[in-house]
């Protein structure tokens, strides 16, 4: 019984704490859109509706959402197809093999401001690496910040060399969980490799790569620092996403209640996409078939 | 089965010993801490404190104002904290600062449309009767509802540098008009490979400030409205539709002899490019000879500037910005402008020593004071900055700057410059391929959806 109140207690402080820390700002924020204010400092006057009205009459929202789409699209399949192929790779044995995996997971310690620096530094077009190596090959440097294709191709770069290694992490410890008879068994009976990869190895990751799925969806559609850092959302908007419009709106352009109504737009396409993506895709495993 | 119960009961007394002493010494660690974190506080409440957010982070610069603090401090027991940031945070953090209660006292800022808001909202102290007792150049002391909200201590005049020795070595002259700039700006291009190794010129595309303030200098020369008197969106109206696309073609013959990567070009790039000898001519403040001196002085007398002309070579103009002191309404804003008097008197000379050409006087009585004139960078480069000087005293040369476009000063042309509706019009210009008059459609549709 006692231990039934310290679980209760303990179970309503972490929702109050989630509540105040997660719920207080989202409700401000969503106070906030159904406002007309240019900052915090200035005067602000009620509109209801109207912010929400532009918003979806606006192309550069349905234009940023198709950009978040895209870049987490392509990144993430890029990130799960490369994290199994490194996870499977550091789950062989082979000599350092502890020292490759801490290799292996280095980049996801980097700052992200220092990746894209690091980045454009390789790549300015006037002083960059890549600029030296194409020369050597009398080669003219592009620019890669001019072009849409190349601009979005250099964010989705940085975010699968930073973010790979979350989900090698992850799949490494999810193929300790696969009992090596299976493996055993398989291969008795003559299997391929690659039957075994697909018929084994595949459904028993299913639950670890449906949170790293969800996770690295969520995040990337709501990444905010690569794209600006790298791009700001140019060329003319053409890497614009949600985050980014929701910050521009909201402390560049002194649009405050449209930068939270892009928040809160955001916030609840992610929070139908996860519920019928989780609809879809129970973690829980007996509802799996499993 | 005693000797076990009794080492039991010793075992859980030494347990309970040991709770009660992590406890005890836990609850002592947390009074001291709470006594050692509120010291300061307490002892605050007996002292007046001014809070100072500087955005001028240079080493110099914020050693200038730690000397002031600790000097005010000595001589009248007010101390002065000083909070540095860079400018960009600059607006972000003293407007959390204000919603958490806690508004700094006193500030930098460069940027007009943060001033505005302010002094809209409220925030801000009139520094009109300091601004009033000395002479400024133009638009120096610009005043917003009748009062000076903002002391200036720098111009940053966006002039065009340029390479003496390549100009002597090609045989070219000053440009007057927008064919003469192209042409030199062609005759210096330097290609390699398929891509330009020396650009003819570097005039920023970025969709960011660095793009509002160094870009249309050019455009400025020919004068265009943007909004008539009522403030209705004319910049598509002749006859400013023909000057800004004709200053659009300028530009797009001029983005041929840029180097690459333009859209990625920023404040260091603008100096940088020039520094290292990749550009023939680039836009900045006089920040760019500080960069000269201590990176590549071997150009220190290799460099001159002019300002940009317009397409027929009647009028010169320069792209601009300031930056200045504010003074928050706080309790204590009576002592914080006592600072700023003190600090005027005894520190502006070497706070303008700290960016040595960069802070170029906005004050017209600081060109003249021997102080300010015999640090050894400004003699060795009088000219330079009496040319400047000469840029803000006469009228001769056009002062101009995106946020300031309109019949008065306006949160308007602030929203202009802060959505970056130019910088977007010369992208649609070069990188979309769209025609002048389609770039300038959009730019002016833009602008009045801004309102």
């Amino acid at each position: 019984m006692n231990q039934d109140w310290r679980v209760a207690a303990l179970f309503f402080a972490s929702v109050l704490t989630l509540g105040v820390i997660v719920g207080g700002p989202l409700i401000y924020s969503i106070g906030l859109s159904f406002y007309a204010s240019e900052s915090f400092v200035s005067p602000s006057r009620w509109v209801g509706l109207a912010n929400y009205v532009e918003l979806l009459a606006d192309p550069l929202f349905w234009k940023a959402i198709g950009n978040g789409l895209l870049i987490s699209g392509v990144a993430i399949v890029l990130q799960v197809s490369l994290g199994i192929s490194i996870a499977l790779v550091l789950n062989q044995q082979f000599f350092g093999r502890s020292l490759v995996r801490a290799v292996a997971v280095l980049p996801y310690l980097l700052p992200t401001v220092v990746a894209c620096l690091v980045v454009q530094w390789m790549l300015d077009p006037n002083y960059g690496l890549l600029k030296s190596v194409l020369s050597s090959f009398g080669i003219g440097m592009f620019d890669w910040g001019g072009n849409p294709a190349t601009a979005m191709g250099v964010i989705v770069m940085v975010s699968v060399w930073i973010w790979t290694p979350f989900v090698v992490t992850c799949v490494l410890a999810g193929l300790q969980g696969i009992p090596a008879q299976l493996y055993e068994a398989a291969h008795v009976d003559g299997a391929s490799p690659w039957k075994q990869f697909w018929h084994i190895t595949l459904p028993g990751l299913r639950s670890v790569m449906i949170v790293v799925i969800l996770l690295r969806g969520i995040w990337m559609f709501n990444k905010f620092d690569v794209i600006w850092l790298l791009t700001k959302g140019g060329p003319l908007d053409e890497t614009e996403t949600l985050p980014t419009l929701a910050f521009r709106r909201a402390f560049v352009e002194f649009n405050l209640g449209g930068g939270a109504a892009v928040a809160t737009m955001s916030f609840l396409l992610l929070a139908m996409v996860m519920l019928v993506y989780l609809r879809l895709f129970p973690i829980d495993e007996t509802r799996q078939g499993r | 089965m005693r000797v076990n119960t009794e080492d039991q009961g010793r075992n859980e007394q030494k347990t309970s010993g040991d709770r009660r002493t992590f406890l005890g010494a836990s609850a002592s660690a947390l009074a001291g801490g709470i006594a050692v974190m509120g010291a300061p506080f307490v002892k605050a409440q007996g002292k007046t404190t001014i809070r100072f957010l500087n955005s001028e982070t240079s080493t110099e610069s914020q050693a200038v104002l730690r000397k002031a603090a600790s000097e005010y401090e000595s001589l009248y027991g007010v101390k002065v904290v000083v909070d540095s940031t860079p400018i960009s945070s600059a607006f972000p953090k003293s407007m959390a600062a204000i919603n958490a209660g806690a508004p700094y006292d006193i500030a930098t800022m460069g940027f007009i449309a943060h001033i505005l808001q302010y002094a809209r909202g409220g925030h801000l102290v009139p520094l009109t009767e300091m601004v009033k007792q000395h002479s400024w150049g133009q638009m120096g002391s610009w005043q917003y509802q009748g009062e000076n909200w903002f002391y200036p201590y720098d111009y940053n005049l966006v002039t065009m540098f340029y390479r003496k020795d390549l100009y002597e070595e090609k045989g070219l002259k000053i440009p007057n008009t927008w064919d003469e700039l192209l042409a030199n700006c062609r005759a210096l291009t330097i290609s390699k490979d398929g891509s330009v190794e020396r650009g003819g010129c570097v005039m920023p595309l970025a969709s960011d400030s660095s793009t509002n303030w160094a870009s249309f200098g050019s455009l400025f020369a020919e004068e265009p409205l943007m909004y008539d008197k009522d403030w209705k969106v004319v910049m598509d109206a002749p006859p400013n539709a023909r000057k800004y696309q004709r200053f659009l073609d300028l530009y797009g013959e001029l983005y041929k002899t840029m180097p690459p990567g333009m859209n990625n070009v920023s404040y260091a790039e603008l100096m940088s490019l020039f520094v290292t000898g990749k550009v023939a001519h680039t836009l900045y403040s006089g920040r760019v000879v500080e960069a000269i001196e201590s990176r590549n002085p071997a150009l220190a007398d290799k460099y001159g500037i002019f300002a940009s002309p317009d397409s027929s070579g009647k009028r010169k103009a320069l792209s601009y910005a300031f930056d200045g002191f504010i003074v928050f309404k706080t309790k204590q804003s009576e002592e914080t402008v006592k600072f700023l008097k003190w600090f005027l008197d005894k520190f502006y000379i070497d706070w303008l020593h700290s960016a040595w050409m960069n802070f170029q006087p906005a004050r017209l009585d600081i060109y003249e004071d021997p102080r300010w004139k015999k640090h050894p960078m400004i003699q060795k480069h009088w000219s330079t900055m009496m040319q400047m000087k000469s840029y803000i005293e006469n009228n001769d040369v056009k002062l101009a700057s995106v946020d300031l476009m309109g019949p008065s000063i306006d949160l308007r042309p602030c929203k202009v410059f802060e959505t970056n509706v130019l910088p977007e019009m010369l992208q649609n210009k070069v990188l979309r391929g769209m025609s002048s008059t389609d770039a300038v459609k959009a730019a002016a549709d833009r602008v009045r959806k801004i309102g």
